[in-house]
């Protein structure tokens, strides 16, 4: 195990993981740089079950390209081919050639999308904790897929489906409601000659 | 009734029993945002009637504006745009769906739609003063004007009015900005929103510009620059700023070329995806001979930035005979000249998809659309269910549908 950070939940539980995992959160980064001696960082807006989600996401992120690295950019390095030994790396290619035609990256950056979009694949009051956190803990990658897994919970569903999904309250009077769904009404309505 | 406020995070963390409140209210506004923007315009706008707050999130202007448009076939018409339900037909390639727009918010008897720059809508309309009834039937309709419109947002704008004759004969171009261009055989007006005048200049062209397209602030045409009984096209451009000069049409021609536009006939232009790209579209002759039937319709693609040609796609030959041609003997082409076929194709789109209209091939239209892979091919499919006009003869144009632009 490389160096460790201590992350302590607001309902006092002790996670300790490596600092490559941490450190998806850009806030724990900067928290971690300001030179805390026993490098336990309090995070008193996250409770332990979401921690654990959150550290179950970046794990699963901390050796692979961002979400939103285009291919061309992945460093050779996070190659699974070249395990992560200098030796394995060929010396002549550089890193932008090597992961433009490496398949073995392109292979392992979809099947993380894959696992992303299953992991997001989860009620909506989760995933609604999770944006809250991936927000005050600036983890890029898990802010676009709750966002994501969110916009997937809306997709194809009805107004009142969406209700449900949210948890929200129709309130609109039956007058107004009727306003709002004739406006755009040919959009849903296609039109059949 | 609740109203539903999106609440800061500081609020959020403080007060735990405002937990009790649904979780979606006490996200940053952002955050709703974020996800709304994820779905493609028909799906967030059918969210509308969700609640307030998810109302309050798609009525945002600089929101709006920032959710990509639907790309749209749309149908020219004549009359569809008139009452008692004036209306804009077109086609969603993505849904594979025909949808009817309502043009109702414009208030003028009657309006024909005639292109879009893409995201604004042009319309011809009558704007004669319908009191008193002119004596003279032909003096009422001697004004036309474009107006220029979002259906969306049901906005628009008259442009300057112009005599009937260029509504009759121009071929009216728009672009992004408001800039619109009407080309005739002998002249052309061009109008921008900021002098909001029409400028008329000669045209310094050859001959008749065919197919004039506009793309990246340029216009392009061609002409005809053989004799009577032989067609000899080329390739001319000129950008917006220099219409007015005396020699701002400019050919474009490269000596490697050598007879690419022989092989086509009746060619015309379109512009290709990505604004760098031209296509040229039109039946491959199928020898050198004078009048020889057209073995399909092929259409070449030229990158304006390597001045190269290449084949983007061939009309699968299945579907060519559905217009009238594909003979495969000398006898079939007799047979088909004696029977008065007419096997005229039309030809309409650009940023990489095409479709093809023909008076035998009813109620349908043929579909290709640019590959992701630059040579494979691209896609043909048969497009069903056109609202019924009359006539086999559709034309239309591309319009990006949504919040994008306001006229």
């Amino acid at each position: 195990m490389g160096k460790t950070i201590k992350l302590i939940s607001g309902d006092g539980e002790m996670f300790e993981v490596e600092e490559a995992v941490a450190f998806q959160s850009n806030i724990i980064k900067s928290l971690a740089d300001e030179d805390n001696a026993d490098d336990c960082i309090p995070l008193p807006r996250v409770d332990s079950q979401i921690l654990s989600k959150v550290l179950e996401f970046c794990r699963k992120h901390a050796n692979s390209p961002s979400v939103h690295t285009k291919f061309a950019a992945i460093p050779s390095e996070l190659c699974p081919k070249h395990d992560g030994s200098a030796a394995g790396a060929s010396s002549s290619e550089s890193s932008s050639a090597h992961s433009e035609t490496c398949r073995a990256c392109y292979d392992a950056v979809m099947k993380l999308v894959q696992w992303d979009l299953e992991f997001v694949k989860v009620d909506l009051d989760l995933i609604h904790h999770l944006l809250k956190a991936a927000n005050y803990l600036d983890i890029e990658d898990l802010m676009f897929m709750a966002v994501e897994g969110a916009a997937n919970a809306i997709r194809g569903n009805n107004p009142e489906e969406i209700r449900k999904l949210f948890d929200l309250e129709n309130d609109f009077t039956p007058e107004e409601e009727k306003e709002i769904l004739k406006e755009y009404s040919w959009l849903d309505d296609p039109f059949e000659p | 009734m609740r109203v539903c406020r999106a609440a800061g995070e500081e609020v959020a963390a403080g007060a735990e029993e405002a937990e009790a409140a649904c979780p979606i209210q006490l996200l940053p506004q952002d955050a709703l945002h974020n996800v709304l923007g994820r779905l493609p315009l028909h799906q967030a706008l059918a969210c509308r009637p969700v609640s307030r707050l998810f109302l309050d999130a798609l009525s945002s202007p600089p929101f709006l504006s920032s959710l990509p448009s639907l790309r749209l076939l749309a149908l020219r018409h004549p009359r569809a745009a008139s009452a008692p339900h004036p209306s804009l037909h077109a086609f969603d390639p993505d849904l594979r769906r025909w949808l009817r727009l309502p043009l109702s918010f414009l208030p003028f008897p009657s309006a024909s739609p005639v292109t879009a720059s893409p995201s604004l809508l042009y319309l011809w309309v009558d704007t004669a003063a319908p009191f008193p009834p002119a004596a003279d039937a032909a003096a009422k309709s001697q004004t036309k004007s474009l107006v220029v419109c979002n259906p969306l947002s049901g906005s628009y704008r008259l442009l300057p009015p112009l005599g009937s004759a260029w509504s009759r004969h121009g071929t009216v171009i728009a672009g992004p900005g408001g800039s619109v261009v009407i080309v005739t055989e002998l002249a052309a007006l061009s109008y921008a929103p900021s002098p909001d005048r029409w400028l008329k200049f000669p045209l310094s062209l050859p001959s008749k510009p065919r197919s004039p397209i506009m793309m990246s602030g340029s216009v392009f045409a061609l002409c005809d620059v053989g004799a009577p009984w032989r067609s000899q096209w080329k390739l001319f451009y000129c950008s917006l700023a220099d219409l007015g000069r005396a020699h701002g049409w400019a050919p474009i021609e490269r000596h490697e070329w050598g007879d690419v536009f022989d092989i086509f006939k009746r060619p015309r232009l379109l512009a290709g995806a990505g604004g760098r790209q031209l296509l040229m579209i039109g039946g491959l002759r199928s020898s050198f001979v004078l009048d020889a039937p057209c073995s399909t319709v092929l259409i070449l693609r030229l990158d304006l930035d390597t001045m190269e040609w290449d084949e983007a796609g061939r009309m699968p030959l299945e579907m060519y005979r559905c217009f009238g041609g594909g003979f495969s003997s000398p006898l079939e082409v007799v047979a088909a000249a004696a029977a008065g076929a007419n096997n005229k194709v039309k030809v309409f789109g650009g940023d990489g998809k095409v479709w093809f209209s023909g008076k035998r091939v009813r109620g349908k239209l043929a579909m290709w659309e640019e590959g992701a892979g630059k040579s494979d091919g691209g896609l043909w499919s048969w497009v069903d269910g056109i609202p019924g006009y009359p006539e086999g003869m559709y034309r239309g144009f591309l319009f990006d549908a949504g919040f994008t632009s306001t006229p």
